[in-house]
């Protein structure tokens, strides 16, 4: 039970983070608010891990890590459950996200191990070393935020994409455009029974929530009046590390400036292994794609 | 015999000036050396002065407020923009001084480059009489950091314009979302904008065109 709880946890961080960084949220969290939703706790922390030009200069391409950790109040947990990588070029106001199973193989052990006393740096720079791309901003959340968050976006707007009824996770959905609160985000990030490649198709449906959590948020923070006030509501429940509001804020007009609808959604390719699953045919070629302008050309 | 000229009026709350020897506010000259003509000049204005409207700080900290010096300012900065890049051209079909200095480097290529035909009106047929210049209220948005203070202000307005050039009417709507930053001496920068135009040409040719930079 405790371990499900983990994963959910991380799922949810995930999604979480994935869907407040591309949709602008990212701003708030750099605000550098940590007040607590309601317990005190800070739910989501945000790094700049690197000293890459985008920081600066947004209009190169750069990397964003969306990590999503199984801490838990009373549990404890820090395993990086839910790894996103998400390439954002600014230029042609496109982005791609590399959904990485927690389970696949890095310096010879999952790398989920990839974890550390400095926020979500360790396991960025895990994905950014994987995959062959310098991870600029490395997003983390936990599970206690993750409910909140969604619930305070007001939910998410989401095209579940097959039936879901798992127990384990609580996720009941029918398939279809639907609004799911944090609670029931945080069931379909979670659920991994319904579907015979398990963990691999909960992370593409992780991917699947950060892409609608990017639509939704740019549906409800429409003009400079519902940025601002995104940026700063959100910006009360997360932790800057390194970044500015103004960085935020810029970060959060190039997430406008992405039609959700081009979002590329890809799961690496994976497969067997003992202990951890290597990477798959094509893998090599798939992150070479990526890592050049954070643009999928040939997949 | 009246002769017209045109006056470049960007003074807000400058009178319109009608065509005719009569209308009052006309400015009249006399040419001493020739006591028995006289000219008319007929002033064409552009003018148009821009109102605060409602006034909202997001605060990513503690509960701040804009003070009415902030306001005033970002209510000056958005007029001199609509000057120089929208009075300005109607009546001469150029920019006005000072265009290039209303923008951050952060979007200044842009503004000044590849988005000039959209945030300026430079290059229409100027109008031969006063334009109808109506605009909305400014809206002034602010996002304030943890500490309180300002870091970005928005003025969100729009700006409708129907004139009559020498080859027939003219109207023009912009949609404006002008972000304004702190900037030195007291100055505020825009470092991003959101403008839509819509222009429906003497020809009754309608483009709207978008320009948005500043991420």
């Amino acid at each position: 039970m405790i371990a499900i709880r983990r994963i959910a946890i991380g799922f949810t961080a995930a999604l979480l983070v994935g869907a407040l960084a591309l949709g602008g949220l990212v701003a708030a969290w750099f605000a550098g608010v940590r007040i607590p939703l309601a317990s005190g706790t800070t739910y989501m922390q945000i790094q700049q891990i690197a000293s890459a030009d985008a920081a600066g200069s947004p209009s190169g391409t750069f990397f964003i890590a969306l990590i999503g950790t199984d801490f838990r109040p009373g549990v404890g947990g820090h395993r990086p459950d839910a790894l996103h990588l998400v390439g954002v070029n600014p230029t042609t106001n496109t982005a791609t996200m590399l959904n990485v199973p927690r389970d696949t193989c890095w310096r010879g052990g999952k790398i989920n191990r990839a974890t550390g006393e400095d926020g979500p740096r360790d396991p960025a720079n895990a994905l950014g070393e994987l995959i062959g791309v310098p991870v600029t901003y490395a997003i983390s959340v936990d599970f206690a935020g993750f409910t909140g968050i969604v619930d305070g976006m007001g939910g998410v707007q989401i095209n579940v994409p097959i039936a879901m009824n798992d127990h384990n996770s609580g996720a009941v959905f029918s398939p279809g455009e639907q609004r799911i609160n944090g609670g029931q985000a945080l069931a379909l990030s979670r659920d991994r029974h319904d579907f015979p490649r398990g963990d691999i198709t909960r992370s593409e449906n992780q991917g699947l929530v950060i892409i609608a959590g990017l639509r939704t948020l740019q549906a409800e923070a429409k003009g400079a009046m519902g940025e601002f006030k995104t940026l700063a509501t959100l910006g009360r429940h997360a932790r800057l590390d390194g970044l500015s509001v103004q960085d935020a804020y810029r970060l959060a007009r190039i997430a406008q400036g992405i039609d959700p609808a081009t979002v590329r959604n890809v799961t690496i390719p994976v497969g067997g292994g003992s202990g951890c699953l290597g990477l798959g045919g094509g893998a090599g070629a798939l992150f070479a794609d990526f890592a050049d302008d954070a643009t999928l050309q040939t997949h | 015999m009246a002769a017209v000229t045109c006056a470049l009026l960007f003074a807000a709350g400058v009178a319109a000036c009608g065509g005719g020897d009569d209308d009052d506010a006309a400015t009249a000259t006399t040419d001493d050396t020739e006591p028995e003509s006289t000219t008319t000049t007929t002033e064409v204005s552009a003018a148009v002065a821009l109102a605060l409207g409602d006034v909202a700080v997001a605060s990513t900290g503690p509960e701040t407020a804009l003070d009415d010096a902030t306001k005033a300012a970002i209510l000056a900065a958005a007029q001199k923009y609509i000057d120089v890049a929208v009075s300005a051209p109607l009546l001469s079909g150029a920019v006005g001084e000072g265009y290039d200095t209303l923008f951050d480097a952060s979007v200044a290529a842009n503004a000044t480059g590849a988005d000039r035909a959209v945030l300026t009106d430079e290059g229409i047929t100027p109008v031969n009489a006063t334009p109808t210049i109506t605009p909305t209220p400014v809206r002034i948005d602010a996002l304030a950091d943890g500490a309180g203070a300002l870091v970005f202000l928005a003025a969100t307005f729009n700006i409708d314009v129907a004139g009559v050039t020498d080859a027939g009417p003219l109207t023009i709507n912009r949609v404006n979302e002008l972000t304004f930053v702190p900037g030195p001496n007291g100055t505020w920068p825009v470092t991003a904008y959101r403008v839509t135009v819509t222009r429906t040409t003497p020809d009754a040719a309608t483009t709207t065109t978008t320009a948005e930079a500043g991420a």
